[in-house]
């Protein structure tokens, strides 16, 4: 099997989170506080934190095994197959999620006249290919981009840094503590946990030992762009943040420079969508791991197709518009994905060390 | 054919009739009689494939000498290398390869003298890859000369060659070269079973075996690197790859290559190492433009026009006024025009050629704009795109831009730059999942290998490069012992002030 | 002799690997199933405009939305 290394995976990590992050998330934060949005940003470290603990018990009870073939380990083929399927739900659920925040954000803001449906379409198409093709090609295409972000993101971060006016952050620390922890719960809770699909990638990793750290590391990394972009849109924009649902957009339609640099805002939109479609090969590619466990295929080259499709459908069925998203995020999506990645792994690997004690009680008696 | 694997006849004279059946109509084939005071016998060639002066002093040596000299033609002339062959099968293929056959009465075999002057032209400058500075020789036809421009460059024991005979009906000679120690023991096996399963009547050209041992079968990059320079064959075996020649053919194959080995040229490193940057800056921006110039054009103007700065918004849009056609029927007329110039250049004679692709893009495209068929700006980005394909090193990589910017205007077209974006990445995504011999074919820029960005983009300079490319895993991981290399720092290190 | 259909074929499946997106197991096809007959089925209601009274997503509320909620220190929303 083709395997992928530390670097590999923390770069496929850092697009997955930071793919719908630099799009929705700086809008979330900052319904909930301004003065203290930089704070809340780092809720995504606690997310990271949550998913290096599970993944720290996972690969030192699980070496080498998905999560969902650990599932069907400890519980059996019928209840393992159970939790499988709520699993599946889990990922087409944030499969549609990301597919409709792309198809809404790309028809806002691109493509007013092509329906929504259709844009998914093509992105879901591309993704399922990158899928198709593996983890490991997902990687190398991840490696492929990170050089010209790091050459693109901070030009656009010179641009942008004219335009900061650090009003809208004082007082500093201005804002009661419980503004900046509800601002951090969809961090922490609903793109921090997405740090766990990692689970699904144990066996294609070379360095299973290692996935906590690497997923502390991936973490860091996106917690403090994130807290970067947030302090830079709500510095440039002021109050009006608040109440946007694309901030980071109307950040770079702010840019200009001269008479030339203008409008990059498209620009903008299309290096989101490559972060995008990544991230949907990501969620592509673990949700295929579980339907090859669940389905006791050996194969899983027939799997992209069927997942692609209906990961697509829900997309355009779920979410007729923007404020179903938006309030499936902020109302749903915390608590649904504690209990699915943190929650119930968590039950599973206590019930995996308490057989394990059992196991190793019985055997010095006979 | 079942009466050429027979052994030989008594006679000389039998022997000569059963080559002559097996090869007539053959009015190229001569024949002469030889006879000693011991033996007597019969000589064959075929006219034109053997050194005519040389052929005549050897049989004036076998009827003076061969008397009391020797007992058969086999020592008669220390001059030429000669074989015994037992099957008349042997002898024909021998003639057909150049040589003169020596039948002798009462011996049931025949002597072999390689005479063989087969036509070939002289070595000559490289055509396809021409370079300003540095060693100009390209390859010929004629593989053992092709082998000696090599050998004389690696004058190293390390340096392996094996060949392989391939062709049912002109069986023809493959050769591979690798430097024993550097190249990966994998890769060498993998070479030779690919080349083992090669099944041809006859090799007509290297792209025949390059088509057989290819990576992915179907796919439009390049993943053997062609070149007729023997210096660039000659770096590439230093860097543990393997080369692969044909008789009959002036093109040597380069397996495993990379995309960006596509874009570097030998000028790159014939020159000082500060300007291949530029270069190849170049040259990247230019690969990506020859794929995705026109469809960007047709994207901004049907789409994303807000990309462009207002006046020159204005400026294109009064240009593309009063066109009767859609963008992208503009785009494709064009570049459908522009495919044919390129292709009639090309085929029709070299003077010829140069005044059609000069009518061809002047008189022709000066017309349509007046005619109000096609707007100027369509016409400076579709030759800008032939321009820029022009500047990329590989002639693999130019076909490959010329075939994929056609899809990229198509889905520019349905959904804009949204369009271009998802189809780049879904081509992103075949690139990286290709690999030619084992080896990532975006390597060393995904699958990241930091080391051998020395000479992706940047070209640094030769005393910082003293490692082989990890990518193609060599055994000798240095080119220079470490030791050696520490010794010569030290001692600059001392002799600075 | 390799027939030109047979060329086509394989040209198509270099390009787009038809042949091996197709489950091969009963299982395999048992899942195949499922899943793409979810695809439709929710397809389908999409553009009939099928969204029941009580869809999937007041379900998803009906459970989740309490013990976010608690996540958020007593009131969800901002």
């Amino acid at each position: 099997m083709v395997q992928i290394s530390r670097y590999q995976l923390i770069l496929i990590l850092i697009w997955t989170v930071l793919g719908t992050g630099i799009v929705t998330m700086p809008g979330t934060i900052a319904q909930f506080t301004l003065r203290d949005a930089w704070i809340s940003s780092f809720g995504l470290l606690l997310g990271a934190v949550m998913c290096a603990a599970i993944a720290l018990a996972h690969v030192r009870l699980f070496p080498g095994r998905t999560l969902t073939q650990a599932a069907i380990d400890v519980l059996g083929p019928v209840f393992g197959r159970l939790y499988g399927i709520w699993y599946l739900a889990y990922g087409f659920v944030t499969m549609a999620t990301v597919g409709r925040e792309m198809s809404a954000f790309i028809g806002i803001s691109v493509l007013p006249n092509t329906p929504d449906f259709l844009l998914a379409a093509i992105a879901f198409a591309v993704s399922m290919y990158l899928s198709y093709l593996g983890l490991e090609v997902v990687a190398r295409v991840n490696e492929f981009i990170v050089p010209l972000s790091v050459l693109v993101s901070p030009i656009l971060l010179l641009l942008a840094i004219r335009l900061f006016d650090p009003s809208p952050f004082q007082p500093f620390l201005g804002d009661p503590v419980s503004a900046a922890w509800r601002a951090a719960v969809v961090p922490a809770f609903a793109y921090g946990l997405e740090f766990s699909i990692a689970l699904q990638w144990v066996p294609a990793l070379r360095t299973p030992r290692t996935l906590p750290w690497d997923i502390l590391i991936a973490g860091a990394i996106c917690a403090f762009m994130l807290a970067a972009l947030v302090t830079l849109t709500i510095g440039v924009l002021g109050d009006p943040a608040r109440y946007l649902n694309y901030p980071v957009l109307e950040l770079v339609r702010a840019i200009r420079q001269g008479k030339f640099v203008e409008r990059l805002d498209t620009l903008y939109v299309m290096g989101v969508a490559i972060t995008l479609v990544i991230k949907l090969a990501a969620f592509q590619l673990a949700v295929g791991e579980a339907v090859k466990d669940v389905s006791g295929s050996p194969e899983r080259t027939w799997i992209p197709v069927p997942v692609a499709l209906l990961g697509w459908s829900l997309s355009n069925y779920l979410f007729r518009n923007v404020f179903d998203l938006t309030n499936f995020i902020l109302r749903d999506v915390p608590s649904y994905f504690l209990v699915t990645v943190v929650l119930l792994p968590g039950a599973l690997y206590a019930i995996r060390a308490l057989q394990e004690a059992k196991a190793r009680r019985r055997l010095p008696s006979t | 054919m079942a009466a050429e694997q027979r052994v030989f006849p008594r006679t000389a004279a039998d022997a000569a009739r059963q080559i002559d059946e097996a090869l007539r109509p053959c009015p190229d084939l001569r024949l002469e009689s030889w006879s000693t005071q011991r033996e007597t016998g019969l000589i064959l060639w075929i006219d034109g494939l053997v050194d005519a002066d040389r052929l005549q002093e050897a049989l004036v040596a076998l009827r003076q000498g061969g008397g009391h000299r020797a007992r058969s033609g086999k020592a008669l002339k220390p001059g030429v290398a000669t074989e015994e062959v037992v099957t008349l099968s042997a002898a024909i293929q021998a003639l057909l390869e150049g040589c003169a056959v020596v039948l002798r009465d009462d011996a049931h075999s025949a002597c072999v003298w390689r005479l063989e002057r087969v036509p070939a032209r002289a070595v000559d400058r490289s055509e396809n890859e021409p370079t300003l500075h540095g060693p100009q020789e390209a390859f010929i036809e004629r593989l053992a000369v092709n082998i000696a421009m090599v050998r004389k460059r690696l004058k190293s024991p390390r340096l392996k060659i094996e060949t392989f005979t391939v062709g049912e009906t002109s069986p023809g000679t493959l050769a591979m070269m690798y430097a024993e120690g550097v190249v990966k023991s994998d890769l060498l096996r993998e070479v030779r079973r690919r080349m083992a399963q090669i099944r041809v009547d006859y090799v007509a050209d290297i792209n025949e075996v390059r088509e057989f041992i290819n990576d992915p079968r179907f796919s439009v990059f390049p993943t053997t690197e062609e070149t007729e320079r023997p210096d660039r064959v000659v770096a590439a075996l230093m860097e543990g790859r393997v080369a692969i020649l044909a008789d009959g053919s002036p093109t040597c194959l380069l397996v495993p290559v990379t995309f960006a080995m596509n874009l570097s040229s030998p000028e790159d490193y014939y020159m000082h190492y500060s300007l291949a940057l530029p270069l190849r800056l170049l040259r990247y921006l230019m690969f990506w433009a020859s794929v995705l110039l026109p469809a960007l054009y047709v994207a901004l103007l049907t789409y994303n026009q807000d990309l462009l700065p207002t006046p020159l918004l204005v400026s294109v849009a009064a240009q593309h006024a009063g066109i009767p056609f859609p963008t992208v029927i503009e785009a494709l007329g064009m570049m459908v025009a522009f495919e044919a110039l390129r292709e009639a250049g090309t085929r029709l004679p070299r003077a010829v050629g140069q005044s059609v692709s000069i009518v061809g893009t002047l008189v022709i495209g000066d017309a349509a704009v007046r005619a109000g068929l096609v707007s100027p700006g369509m016409v400076i980005i579709v030759s800008a795109t032939g321009v820029a394909s022009f500047t990329l090193p590989a002639l693999g990589l130019v076909q490959a831009t010329r075939l994929l910017q056609f899809p990229f205007v198509l889905a520019a077209s349905l959904f804009g730059l949204y369009g271009i974006l998802m189809l780049g990445i879904a081509l992103l995504g075949r690139m990286a999942s290709l690999r030619s011999f084992g080896v990532p074919y975006l390597a060393p820029m995904a699958p990241t290998f930091i080391r051998d960005m020395k000479d992706v983009i940047i070209r640094a300079p030769w005393w910082m490069m003293q490692g082989r490319p990890r990518q193609f895993e060599t055994v000798e991981r240095h080119r220079v012992p470490p030791r050696a290399q520490t010794k010569g720092s030290r001692w600059r290190r001392r002799g600075r002030p | 002799m390799t027939s030109v259909w047979a060329v086509i074929w394989a040209i198509l499946g270099a390009l787009v690997d038809v042949r091996r997106w197709v489950p091969k197991s009963w299982r395999e096809w048992l899942g195949w199933f499922a899943m793409t007959a979810v695809a439709i089925g929710v397809a389908v209601a999409a553009d009939l405009h099928l969204w029941p009274r009580v869809g999937a997503l007041h379900l998803f509320d009906l459970a989740f939305s309490g013990p976010t909620a608690w996540l958020y220190g007593g009131h969800a929303g901002p």
